[in-house]
C-alpha cells in the first residue's frame, strides 16, 4: 500500500484525465515518462474486457480478409471498427476527467455495528455527465473487497454520494480502503481502471456485553443538595467555560455566548455521591485471549453506563495516570484506547491511592470477569 | 442554491426494454442486408423477418415462451443446420448465411443476457459486412451508417446495465409494457443537447473512419478468398447460348449493366458497340458457341492482373495517349466482358481467373459475378473491322462456300461460321433470296453484300419485339424471311448471317449492348440492360477482316464501313443522382487503392504547397503595396486614406475597450435583462480559474498565497458585490491574468 502510494504520488501518465493540468507534472524527461507507458504500475490499467477482445478478433479478422482480397468494404468496415475503438478512448477519458472523489467513513463503530463508508463524487465538468463508474472499496477487518457502482449518470457539476456498509468483526483500527475506480464506459470494450489511494481508518470500540453489576456506595457520602468542588450533572453553577466537542447542547450559556461571540458552557458541579473510578489491568499473565476481549468489552459498557448516570470519574488503564472523564469527548477518548489496548508483559503496579470507589477486574473462571468494587466483588460478566 | 429539478431518468426495466427493441432493430437491419443476396432463400428472410416485427410488436407473447422450451430449440436447430450443410456441399455459403439467419431469429427470441447481445450485435455485423461485401453495393455504406450507431447504443445500454451481479439478472417484467411509453420515457430522458451531442461524435466516427480508410497502407497481396463468391447465372441473352427473343427480353430492363469512366466526352467517336460474345454455331433458332471455342486452343485460361493488347490487333504506337476507361460492370449479366474493339491492356484491380479467346478477341471471367466488377483499359480504340486470326483467313481461304461443308458433321470453328445446319427446304428458300438479291454476281465484296442484305432487311421489316413468321414450319429464321413482316434485332442478325452463310461469306452473330447515355450529374457512360443488341460480324476476304454489320433498322449506316457520330442521350434528374451516387461509391470506395492513396497524397502537398505559395506572394504583395503607399508623395488623396486607415484602427481598439459596455448596451436592445452583467460573468470565469491555481499553491510559498486569496477576495466582490463599472474591474482582471500566468513554483 505504502509503495502504491508512493507510486501514485510520483505517477505521471499522459491518460491520465488531468494529467495536462498544470502544476500535476513532475517528471518531464522523456525515458522515463516513456518506460512507464511500456510497464504500467498498479496505478492505472486499461486493460480489454470480453467485448473488448471481441472487438479485437473481429478487427483482426476483418483485417486479414481486407488484405486478403483487397476488398475495400472490409477496410470500411474496419476502419468503422477501429474509429469506434478511438471514441471510445476519448469518451472514456472525458468521462474521468474532472471527477473528484472523496472516501468518508465514520470515526468509530462498534464491533458488531453496521457502519457505513460513503464516497462522496463530485462532477466538475461544465458540460458532460460521468456515467458508468464502478469503486472497488476494501475493508481489512474482514478482508473484503466490494464494489460500489454509481447508479444513475452523475450530470455537470453534480455532486452525488455512494454508500457501502461493513460489519467490524472485531476490535482495533479498521481500515476502509478506496482500492480503485473503474468503468467501461461508454462501449464496454476497455475497462480502465485508475488508482485511488483514500484511505480512512475507523476505530471499533469493543462491543456491549451484559454483565451484572451491583454496588453499595462506598465512601463518604455527601447529603443530596451538597454541591462540590468538582464538575458533573448538578444545579449548581461552577464554572463557564468554552465549548469542547461533546458538551451536552443544553449546558450552553447562551448570554456568555452572545457576550463573548463564541460557545460557552455551563459547568455544574458534581451533587450526590461520589463516582468511580476504574483501573483496568492490561496484563498478559492475567488475561487469555478471549477473556480480554471480553474485558475491553465489559470495561467499555460499564463506564459507558456509569458514565450515563454521572458515577465515572476516571480510568486508569495499566501504569498511565488516570484520566478524568467528564465529558463524552474523554469517554469517547477512552474508547479509543480501548479499541486499540492490547495485552502488556509488563504487569501493573499495585494500585495505592488515595481514590476510594476503585473497581478493579479480575478473571472469575475461565471465561468470566468479576468486577470488584474495592475489595468487594460487585459484578460480573461472561464471555 | 436554486432548487434542481428532478430529471427524468431510464429505470434497470426502460434499459432493458430499450436493449431489447434496439436488438430487433439490428436484426432487421441484419435481414435486410442478407436479402441482397442470392441464396436461395428469400423464404427463410422473410419468414425471419416476420417473426422479428412480430417479436417487436408483441414481446409479451416472446417472453411468454417458457424457458424450457429454448432447450428443445437447439439440437433441433442444429440438425437443420447440418443437414442444409451436408444437402448443398459443396457449395456452403448459402447454407452457412441460411445458418446464421436461422441462428439471428433464435436469439432474438431466445432469453439475452449480456453475452447473448454481444453474440446477436457479432451476428448482425457478419451479416452486414459479408452481405456488403458480396454485391459491393451502394445499400451498403446507408447499411453500416445505420449499424454503427444502433450497435453503439446497444452496447452503451449494456455497459449502463453493468451494475453488478444483483443488477445482471435482472429479468423485465413486459406486463405493463407499451412501445409508447418507452419511446416517451427515452424522449424525455434525451433532450435536444444529448441527440446533438451524439449527432457530433458520430460525425466524428465517421470522419476518423474515413481517415483511417484513406490512410490504411494497401498492399496487393492478390489472393481471393475463393469461397467468398455466390454463384449466379447470367442473363440468358448474353450467355454461349441464346434462343431468338433473349437479347429482347433484356431490352426490357431499364437497370444499369455497365458504367464507364471515359477520358473525356470526345472519346466516344462513333456510336460504340460494347462486344461482348461472339456466337458461331446456328442449331434450330437458336445462336451458340460451339464446343471448340469453348476449350483448347481457342480459349485459353490463367491467372492474371493484366492482359497485353490482342496480336495482330495493337493500338499503333502513334495512336497511344495513355486514355484510361475504366470500366464497371454490374453483376449477374455476363461472364463475359464488353470490350468495343483494340485496346493496349486490360487491367484487373486484383489477380483474376480469367479466360480469352485471341483469335475472337474475347475476354471473360471464369464465373459471372455477383457483385459489380471492375477493369480498366488502357488506350481504347473504335474500329469497325477486327483482324481475323490465321486460322481463320486459312479456313475460309480454303473452303469457299457453304455448299462445300459438311451437313450434320459437325463442323469445327472456323468452318462453324458457315455452317448452315438448315434442311433443304429452308436452303432453297435462302438461296432463292440470295438470288433475288445478288444475282449471280459471285465476287461481291462483304461489304458490299452487307449493304444489300441490309438494306434489303430494312425495306422489308420493321423493328417490333413482338415478331411474327416465326411459329411456321421448318427454321424460324427462314420462316421469318419468308412469311414475316416485324421483329427484334436477334432476327434480323440471325437472317443476316443465315443470308451471308448460303452466299459462302462466313458470318457469326455477336451479342453485347450499344449505344448508352451520359450521365451529366458525374460525367460517366451509362450503358442499360436495356440497350442489349445483337449484330454480325462478316467475314471479308479481301481484307482478311472481320466488318460489324448491324442490320437492324436504327441509326446505325446501311454502309458498315461508314461511321456515324456518337448519337446517345444525356441523364439528368434524380435517376441520374442516384446512379451518380453509386459511381461515386465505386470510385472512391470501392475502387479505391495504393495508386489513389499516393494520388491524394500528392494532391493534398501539391495542394498545400500552392496554396502556402499563393499566401506568400499575397503577403509579399501587400508589403510591397504599403511601402508604395508610403514611398509616395503626400497628397489629397492619400492623406485621406491614411486618415480613414488609422480612424478604423483607432475606433477598433476603443471598441475593444469598451467592449463590455458595448456588449451591455447590445443585451439591452436584445431585451435580454435576466443575462449576468458581463463583468460578474468575467469575474466568476475568472474566480473559478483563481480557486483552481489556489489549490495547487504550496503553503510555504505564502506571498504568493496571499496574493491569491486578495485577488480571489475582489473577484468575489465583483461577483457577488455592489456593481462595478468595466474601468474599475479591468484592473482586477488584469492582475488575475498576471497571477495565472505565473508558473506555479515545484
Amino acid at each position: 500500500m505504502a509503495k502504491a502510494q508512493a507510486e501514485l504520488r510520483n505517477w505521471h501518465d499522459w491518460t491520465d484525465p488531468d494529467f495536462f493540468a498544470a502544476g500535476r507534472q513532475q517528471e518531464t524527461r522523456f525515458l522515463p515518462l516513456f518506460v512507464r507507458q511500456l510497464f504500467s504500475v498498479e496505478v492505472q490499467r486499461t486493460r480489454p474486457t470480453v467485448t473488448g477482445w471481441c472487438l479485437i478478433l473481429v478487427a483482426l479478422g476483418l483485417g486479414f480478409a481486407a488484405y486478403n482480397t483487397a476488398s475495400n468494404i472490409l477496410f470500411l468496415a474496419l476502419s468503422l471498427l477501429l474509429s469506434s475503438l478511438v471514441l471510445s478512448g476519448i469518451l472514456s477519458f472525458i468521462n474521468f476527467r474532472k471527477l473528484t472523489w472523496t472516501l468518508q467513513a465514520p470515526a468509530h463503530l462498534k464491533v458488531g455495528e453496521v457502519g457505513t463508508a460513503e464516497v462522496d463524487l463530485t462532477n466538475s465538468k461544465a458540460l458532460f455527465p460521468t456515467l458508468c463508474v464502478c469503486f472497488r472499496i476494501e475493508t481489512v477487518l474482514p478482508n473484503a473487497e466490494e464494489r460500489v457502482y454509481m447508479p444513475q449518470a452523475l450530470g455537470a457539476g453534480e455532486t452525488a454520494k455512494l454508500a457501502c456498509s461493513f460489519m467490524p468483526q472485531q476490535r482495533g483500527r479498521f481500515e476502509v480502503r478506496l482500492s480503485g475506480v473503474e468503468s467501461h464506459f461508454p462501449f464496454g470494450f476497455l475497462r480502465k481502471t485508475l488508482g485511488a489511494s483514500s484511505e480512512q481508518s475507523v476505530l471499533v470500540w469493543p462491543a456491549r456485553i451484559d454483565y451484572t453489576f451491583q454496588a453499595s456506595p462506598g465512601g463518604q457520602r455527601i447529603a443530596s443538595g451538597i454541591s462540590r468542588r468538582n464538575a458533573g450533572l448538578g444545579n449548581d453553577l461552577l464554572n463557564v467555560r468554552p465549548y469542547e466537542r461533546g458538551d451536552a447542547p443544553r449546558l450552553v450559556h447562551w448570554k456568555a455566548t452572545a457576550r463573548l461571540g463564541k460557545l460557552m458552557i455551563r459547568q455544574l458541579a458534581q451533587e450526590g455521591e461520589r463516582g468511580y473510578h476504574l483501573y483496568l489491568d492490561p496484563d498478559a499473565a492475567r488475561w487469555s485471549g478471549a477473556q480480554f476481549e471480553t474485558l475491553c468489552s465489559l470495561v467499555g459498557s460499564l463506564a459507558e453506563d456509569l458514565f450515563q448516570q454521572g458515577r465515572l470519574e476516571s480510568v486508569t488503564i495499566g501504569d498511565a495516570d488516570a484520566m478524568a472523564v467528564r465529558s463524552l469527548h474523554e469517554l469517547h477518548n477512552f474508547f479509543d484506547l480501548l479499541a486499540l489496548l492490547k495485552r502488556q508483559p509488563k504487569r501493573m503496579a499495585p494500585i495505592s491511592g488515595l481514590r476510594s470507589n476503585r473497581i478493579t477486574f479480575r478473571p472469575c473462571g475461565e471465561s468470566g470477569i468479576a468486577i470488584y468494587v474495592e475489595a468487594n466483588q460487585a459484578g460480573q460478566a461472561h464471555h | 442554491m436554486s432548487k434542481r429539478i428532478k430529471q427524468v431518468r431510464l429505470t434497470t426495466e426502460d434499459l432493458h426494454q430499450l436493449k431489447w427493441l434496439i436488438g430487433a432493430w439490428l436484426t432487421l437491419l441484419a435481414l435486410w442486408a442478407m436479402s441482397a443476396l442470392d441464396l436461395q432463400s428469400d423464404w427463410l428472410l422473410l419468414l425471419g423477418a416476420m417473426a422479428v416485427c412480430g417479436a417487436f410488436l408483441q414481446p409479451r407473447r416472446v417472453v411468454a415462451i417458457p424457458t424450457s422450451a429454448w432447450r428443445l430449440v437447439g439440437p433441433v436447430m442444429l440438425l437443420v443446420i447440418l443437414a442444409d450443410f451436408a444437402l448443398n456441399l459443396p457449395n456452403f455459403l448459402p447454407p452457412l448465411m441460411r445458418m446464421v439467419v436461422l441462428l439471428l431469429v433464435y436469439r432474438i427470441f431466445a432469453p439475452r443476457r449480456r453475452r447473448e447481445d454481444l453474440q446477436l450485435l457479432l451476428l448482425c455485423l457478419l451479416c452486414v459486412v459479408v452481405a456488403g461485401a458480396l454485391t459491393v453495393s451502394l445499400l451498403f455504406a446507408v447499411q453500416i451508417l445505420l449499424f454503427t450507431p444502433a450497435a453503439m447504443a446497444l452496447l452503451f445500454v449494456i455497459c449502463l446495465l453493468d451494475q453488478g451481479p444483483e443488477v445482471a439478472g435482472f429479468q423485465p417484467s413486459w406486463q405493463q409494457f407499451s412501445w409508447r411509453r418507452l419511446v416517451r420515457r427515452v424522449w424525455w430522458v434525451v433532450d435536444l443537447r444529448v441527440l446533438a451531442l451524439g449527432g457530433v461524435l458520430f460525425a466524428v466516427v465517421v470522419g476518423i473512419s474515413m481517415t483511417l480508410f484513406v490512410l490504411m497502407p494497401r498492399f496487393n497481396l492478390e489472393q481471393a478468398i475463393p469461397f467468398l463468391q455466390i454463384q449466379t447465372k447470367p442473363r440468358s441473352g448474353l450467355s454461349e447460348y441464346v434462343e431468338l427473343g433473349s437479347v429482347s427480353a433484356i431490352g426490357e430492363d431499364r437497370s444499369v449493366a455497365l458504367r464507364i469512366d471515359v477520358p473525356s466526352l470526345d472519346a466516344l467517336e462513333s456510336t460504340p458497340y460494347w462486344r461482348m460474345l461472339v456466337l458461331d454455331q446456328y442449331r434450330s433458332g437458336a445462336f451458340g458457341l460451339s464446343e471448340a471455342l469453348q476449350g483448347r486452343p481457342f480459349r485459353e485460361y490463367g491467372k492474371r492482373r493484366e492482359l497485353p493488347a490482342w496480336a495482330g490487333w495493337e493500338v499503333p504506337t502513334k495512336q497511344r495517349k495513355a486514355a484510361y476507361w475504366t470500366f464497371y460492370f454490374e453483376g449477374g449479366v455476363s461472364r463475359y466482358l464488353p470490350l468495343p474493339g483494340a485496346f493496349h491492356a486490360l487491367r484487373f484491380t486484383a489477380i483474376q481467373d480469367v479466360e480469352w479467346q485471341p483469335d475472337l478477341h474475347l475476354v471473360s471471367l471464369d464465373s459471372v459475378q455477383q457483385s459489380v466488377f471492375s477493369y480498366q483499359v488502357e488506350d481504347l480504340q473504335w474500329a469497325a473491322r477486327a483482324p481475323a486470326a490465321q486460322a481463320e483467313i486459312d479456313a475460309y481461304s480454303s473452303n469457299r462456300g457453304a455448299a462445300e461443308m459438311p451437313g450434320d458433321a459437325g463442323a469445327v470453328y472456323p468452318f462453324t461460321a458457315l455452317e448452315l445446319a438448315i434442311d433443304a427446304g429452308d436452303r432453297a428458300r435462302l438461296q432463292h433470296l440470295n438470288r433475288d438479291l445478288i444475282g449471280a454476281e459471285s465476287d461481291m465484296s462483304a461489304a458490299h453484300y452487307s449493304q444489300l442484305v441490309t438494306n434489303y432487311l430494312r425495306q422489308n421489316f420493321r423493328y417490333s419485339l413482338s415478331p411474327n413468321g416465326t411459329d411456321g414450319r421448318g427454321d424460324p429464321v427462314v420462316g421469318w424471311l419468308t412469311d414475316g413482316s416485324r421483329g427484334h434485332c436477334e432476327l434480323f442478325a440471325a437472317s443476316f448471317v443465315l443470308l451471308a452463310r448460303d452466299a459462302g461469306y462466313p458470318a457469326r452473330m455477336v451479342v453485347g449492348f450499344v449505344g448508352g447515355g451520359w450521365n451529366t450529374v458525374e460525367a460517366f457512360f451509362v450503358v442499360r440492360n436495356s440497350d442489349a443488341h445483337a449484330w454480325v460480324e462478316i467475314y471479308d476476304a479481301q481484307s482478311q477482316e472481320w466488318l460489324r454489320v448491324d442490320p437492324t433498322p436504327g441509326d446505325s449506316p446501311i454502309d458498315p464501313d461508314v461511321s456515324m457520330p456518337a448519337n446517345f442521350g444525356f441523364e439528368s434528374g434524380w435517376t441520374a443522382w442516384l446512379d451518380s451516387l453509386r459511381m461515386q461509391w465505386y470510385r472512391r470506395i470501392v475502387n479505391f487503392d495504393q495508386m489513389d492513396q499516393l494520388e491524394m497524397a500528392t494532391t493534398m502537398m501539391d495542394t498545400g504547397d500552392a496554396f502556402l505559395k499563393e499566401i506568400t506572394a499575397h503577403l509579399r504583395r501587400f508589403g510591397a503595396q504599403i511601402r508604395g503607399w508610403f514611398a509616395q508623395p503626400l497628397s489629397r488623396g492619400n492623406l485621406i486614406r491614411g486618415a480613414l486607415a488609422a480612424g478604423v484602427g483607432l475606433s477598433a481598439f476603443y471598441c475593444w475597450c469598451a467592449r463590455y459596455w458595448l456588449l451591455n448596451l447590445l443585451f439591452r436592445l436584445l431585451k435580454r435583462p435576466q443575462v449576468l452583467d458581463l463583468v460578474r460573468r468575467q469575474a466568476t470565469r475568472y474566480l473559478r480559474r483563481v480557486r483552481g491555481k489556489e489549490r495547487l499553491l504550496k503553503a510555504r510559498d505564502v506571498a504568493q498565497v496571499k496574493r491569491c486569496r486578495k485577488l480571489c477576495a475582489e473577484l468575489e466582490a465583483l461577483r457577488f458585490g455592489p456593481q462595478v463599472s468595466a474601468q474599475r474591474a479591468k484592473f482586477v482582471f488584469a492582475e488575475a491574468r498576471r497571477f495565472l500566468r505565473r508558473r506555479v513554483k515545484r
